[in-house]
């Protein structure tokens, strides 16, 4: 018998791309006795999930550097544990001021409501109940991301049931918090944080959650809904909705991957692949930047969508409206990422010296027009003047990730739009440029940071795009907006993982249910496929 | 059975209409010496008279107007307003009707539908029967349809309308009018389901404008026996024991009422009217959170002569001066933190003395403008200096397009959000009672619990109003609606 992945011997399945996703999918395939080769274009395994050593000595959680909603079933059925996976919680929510100490949401509820009195005694009697209330409407979304996407268009007796039964929890909501829920898809995350809390201290960083990754203001409709999120962590066991990986979001990758691997899937770094050969409208394989040909009985693209069709599959093998809203679909990359490696923590001024509070992320998110004005900026083609910033110091959570004594820095930076009005091309010229208002911006709160920094990673929507593929930057593989969800990500029709091209299926954060390190999509289309015998 | 209606708008009158045919003893109180409230055709200046503060009639509900016949109270239609749009530095041009999707033209209809429909009654207990009905039109627009309408509804209209028209100057003109009364700029996702629900409200517009609206609407209300009295205003809503008993007017005079329907606002009639602290807590936390932030502001010129935008042969009787979308989103970040116009000013232009020469001196002219984005609460408050800049701002826009134009103001009336707010004792100075959002519209409008017109917790009390579903610019459905569900309860 020949090699595997020749025309006569051809794998169970190929996968394109060995994101967190992909290696998921490809898990579960392997999981199930198929035969399964997962193909790398970079160096590492882990796409945006990834832990490099960039500056020797210094390991950074190069793009993704938190992870809330890791499905729990995913960490069990591949027993991510054994394979070196470790999550350890935030201690800390913190958001550093000019004046004054800052505040700190801690796990504690007594310590936060101390810290947020000292803006807002009204604030600080809500905060819990407005927590008790989005955990339960967060209960009733959470179901929604361990399943397919619901389709309202289908009269299939399956689908009916699914779409009777999210009704009926609907209704089981009450109707107050079902009307509550309704809100929070259409409300921007200012209108619906103004229902509750009066300080804006506590408003804005609460606020952020809803524009992370995407191309939008806390003022845009429809930004409330990703609050939920924070809450939905919560109720997967852990005390804190965000958590962090020791050894960086590539240990989660790396995890996945060895469970793949021991469970069979054949793994690939360096293997660029160039175009999925479709052959009378059907995936047969596909032709790798070597010059080699592998085939698969199906393939799967771990990449996002638009790259998957318009760049790897090619428009001339898909149906006219499908390209249409390939094209249309919304990518806008709004953020870079800047790494810092440090030879000393710095200084909040504060709330000056080490302490538990630089143990969770750190939101620069004074106030709500601060992110207002740095959203504007984005709007005209620049990048933030004084950008949005969560950081995280992953070395206060793993000491193994710098020398002794010293740290690393990860920052989540917005906004920096993919489309700058030079032109997104340009982005290199402007790297320096925008690293430099990150270091400033810094500055202003911990004014001894430039001293200590030994070397950082300036990572642009452009360089993300080149690097790591991910279109236009957009960390979600497409925004994470009502018309891009569920039944319509990552278009009407084609959000159950299958596609235009037979046996050519998508497991990336491009479909449902959508970005953050979750796994879901990467299992979904796996169980998907398995259930409708496509491998 | 009698009834108080409050207010004097169309709704109030619609509503007054409505009862009284049914047999009601009805009395309509309105607060100002004119009837009519933002739709009042006044003399803003000796001699020069608009036709309502309240943009224009191109809305008028189709329910109400037929409910009321109100043809045969001599409303009068015209096919359509050509408008003319203008921006500076190239050559004005018509706009033809938008460009938009086949889908569009089917999904219409059934939109259309709820307008004239009481919403969905989503609060515990209801039945889930009439639910059925819309459901079953949503299905019946078929999967292709039913699913591009949920694609395009969360959209922004900047993102919507560039799908299908090229050209950015047609495209900010065609956006405008999804933009008046939300509080957001072109790139605010849902704003192009917005814009559906404006191209499907729209109808053939009123001869005469608002004005003839309340002419025609007071004439069917009188017929129908009921009793309508300008100058009277409310000043408060009695209660026994929880129940509506009848309202006191600000003369201190007391009027007896089996049931109060209010027009002017679902929010000051629960907070100021009602009083905030009779309200039980449910209804008071459901209705303190109703959104009403103005964001526009009118402007009333009396010109010596007409205006002509350069290039136009003839004086247009509807002028939209508007840049390329980022210039309206520009415009809308004034309104965001709260500051004066800074950058050019898109407006909204009429022009009615084009078609009625009656409303001006001989070959005099009125320009009635509506300024769609400004804000309420700018940083310093609406000082006299404040006023003056936005007039300016005003003037430039104008100039920009027909030079010369600033030399035939010989008077102006500017109406501020807080200048309406004060004037008209509108709530945020939002002239639809509460900002179109889709959390703010259908079931929702004016908020969860009260879209059936009924407040539960205070029988006898009725919300009616453009602060009510249908919502937003449908001149007297809010009423009818308000009236039958009177009626029927």
């Amino acid at each position: 018998m020949s090699a595997l992945g020749t025309r006569s011997n051809p794998y169970d399945a190929i996968v394109v791309g060995g994101g967190h996703n992909g290696l998921t999918c490809a898990a579960y395939l392997a999981r199930a006795g198929k035969k399964v080769l997962v193909l790398e274009r970079r160096h590492v395994l882990g796409g945006a999930a990834v832990s490099e050593e960039i500056i020797p000595g210094y390991t950074f959680t190069v793009c993704s550097y938190v992870v809330s909603l890791l499905r729990p079933h995913v960490i069990r059925d591949l027993d991510l544990s054994r394979h070196g996976l470790e999550i350890v919680p935030l201690e800390c929510s913190f958001t550093p001021h000019h004046e004054g100490p800052g505040l700190c949401r801690w796990p504690d509820p007594a310590k936060t409501r101390d810290e947020i009195a000292r803006f807002s005694r009204h604030d600080a009697d809500l905060y819990p109940q407005f927590g008790k209330i989005m955990g339960k409407l967060a209960r009733f979304a959470k179901p929604i991301i361990d399943e397919p996407a619901p389709d309202p268009s289908s009269f299939r007796p399956s689908d009916l049931k699914q779409l009777l039964g999210l009704g009926k929890a609907f209704r089981d909501l009450g109707d107050d918090l079902a009307a509550l829920q309704f809100k929070l898809t259409t409300m921007s995350a200012v209108d619906f944080l103004d229902e509750w809390f009066e300080s804006e201290q506590l408003k804005a960083p609460m606020a952020c959650s809803g524009i992370i990754g995407t191309m939008l203001g806390v003022h845009s409709p429809g930004t409330a809904y990703v609050l939920l999120h924070h809450y939905m962590g919560e109720i997967d066991g852990s005390s804190r909705a965000w958590g962090f990986a020791k050894g960086g979001t590539g240990a989660i990758s790396n995890a996945i991957a060895s469970a793949a691997t021991e469970l069979g899937a054949e793994l690939r770094v360096s293997s660029p692949v160039s175009s999925i050969i479709v052959e009378k409208g059907s995936a047969v394989g596909v032709a790798m930047e070597s010059g080699d040909d592998l085939y698969a009985r199906t393939v799967v693209s771990g990449c996002e969508p638009r790259l998957t069709f318009l760049g790897l599959v090619g428009e001339q093998n898909l149906p006219d409206d499908f390209v249409t809203a390939m094209k249309r679909y919304k990518l806008r990359g709004s953020s870079g990422k800047v790494n810092i490696a440090l030879d000393a923590l710095p200084s909040f001024s504060c709330r000056p010296g080490d302490g538990p509070h630089l143990r969770g992320d750190v939101a620069i998110a004074p106030d709500i027009d601060y992110l207002e004005r740095a959203y504007d900026d984005a709007k005209y083609g620049d990048f933030s003047h004084r950008p949005y910033i969560n950081l995280v110091f992953p070395t206060l959570l793993d000491r193994n990730m710098a020398p002794p004594g010293h740290h690393v820095m990860s920052c989540f930076v917005q906004y920096a739009p993919y489309a700058i009005k030079e032109g997104p091309e340009h982005w290199p010229e402007r790297r320096d440029a925008f690293g430099e208002t990150v270091i400033d911006t810094l500055e202003e709160y911990c004014p001894d940071i430039r001293k200590h920094i030994v070397g950082k990673q300036v990572l642009t929507p452009w360089d993300l795009e080149q690097e790591f593929g991910l279109t236009e930057g957009n960390i979600f593989h497409g925004e994470l907006t009502l018309d891009q969800l569920l039944f319509q990500r990552p278009t009407a029709g084609w959000a159950r993982y299958e596609t235009p091209v037979d046996r050519l299926w998508l497991c990336s954060s491009g479909v449902h249910p959508g970005g953050g390190i979750m796994s879901a999509p990467g299992y979904l289309a796996a169980q998907r496929m398995l259930e409708k015998g496509a491998v | 059975m009698s009834v108080v209606v409050i207010g004097g708008g169309p709704d109030g009158l619609a509503a007054a209409a409505v009862l009284a045919s049914a047999g009601k003893q009805v009395t309509l109180l309105a607060p100002e010496d004119t009837l009519g409230h933002t739709s009042a055709g006044l003399e803003f200046h000796p001699g020069f008279r608009h036709t309502g503060v309240f943009p224009d009639a191109d809305n008028l509900s189709t329910l109400a107007a037929s409910a009321l016949r109100l043809d045969t109270h001599g409303l009068t239609r015209v096919s359509v307003h050509d408008v003319t749009v203008c921006t500076p530095g190239r050559d004005p041009l018509t706009l033809g009707p938008p460009r938009t999707p086949a889908l569009v033209g089917r999904v219409l209809p059934f939109l259309g539908k709820q307008l004239v429909a009481p919403a969905p009654d989503l609060t515990d207990g209801a039945s889930l029967v009439p639910l059925i009905g819309p459901a079953l039109g949503f299905r019946r627009l078929g999967a292709a349809d039913m699913m591009e309408l949920l694609r395009v509804a969360p959209l922004s209209v900047d993102d919507w309308v560039a799908e299908w028209e090229d050209d950015p100057i047609v495209a900010s003109a065609h956006m405008l009018p999804a933009l008046r009364g939300a509080w957001m700029g072109p790139r605010g996702p849902t704003s192009a389901g917005l814009l559906l629900l404006d191209l499907a409200r729209r109808g053939a517009p009123v001869r005469g404008g608002p004005a003839a609206v309340v002419a025609a609407l007071e004439a069917a209300a009188t017929s129908a026996g009921a009793t309508l009295r300008a100058g009277a205003g409310v000043s408060q809503v009695t209660l026994d024991g929880g129940r509506v008993t009848g309202v006191i007017l600000e003369s201190g005079e007391t009027l007896a009422a089996t049931a109060v329907l209010s027009t002017v606002g679902p929010r000051r009639t629960l907070m100021d009217l009602v009083s905030a602290r009779e309200l039980p807590p449910r209804t008071e936390g459901r209705i303190r959170t109703v959104r009403c932030r103005g964001s526009m502001a009118k402007v009333h010129l009396a010109l010596a002569g007409p205006l002509i935008p350069t290039g136009c042969s003839a004086a247009p009787e509807r002028v939209r001066i508007v840049g390329p979308p980022t210039a309206l989103e520009r415009a809308w970040d004034d309104v965001k933190h709260g500051r004066l116009p800074q950058s050019f000013m898109p407006l909204d232009i009429a022009q009615p003395t084009v078609a009625d020469p009656a409303l001006a001196p001989d070959g005099q002219h009125v320009l009635a403008v509506t300024v769609p984005f400004a804000a309420q609460d700018i940083d310093g408050g609406w000082t006299e200096d404040a006023r003056k800049t936005l007039l300016d701002g005003v003037l430039s826009s104008l100039e920009s397009v027909a030079p010369g134009a600033r030399d035939l103001v010989v008077g102006h009336e500017v109406l501020t959000p807080s200048d309406l707010e004060r004037t008209f004792g509108l709530d945020g100075g939002h002239l639809i009672h509460g900002e179109l959002g889709l959390d703010q519209l259908g079931p929702l409008r004016p908020a969860h619990g009260l879209a059936r017109h009924r407040v539960d917790e205070v029988p006898g009390l009725w919300l009616g109003g453009m602060g009510c579903h249908p919502g937003g610019w449908t001149g007297g459905a809010g009423g009818v609606l308000a009236a039958r569900a009177l009626l029927a309860g």
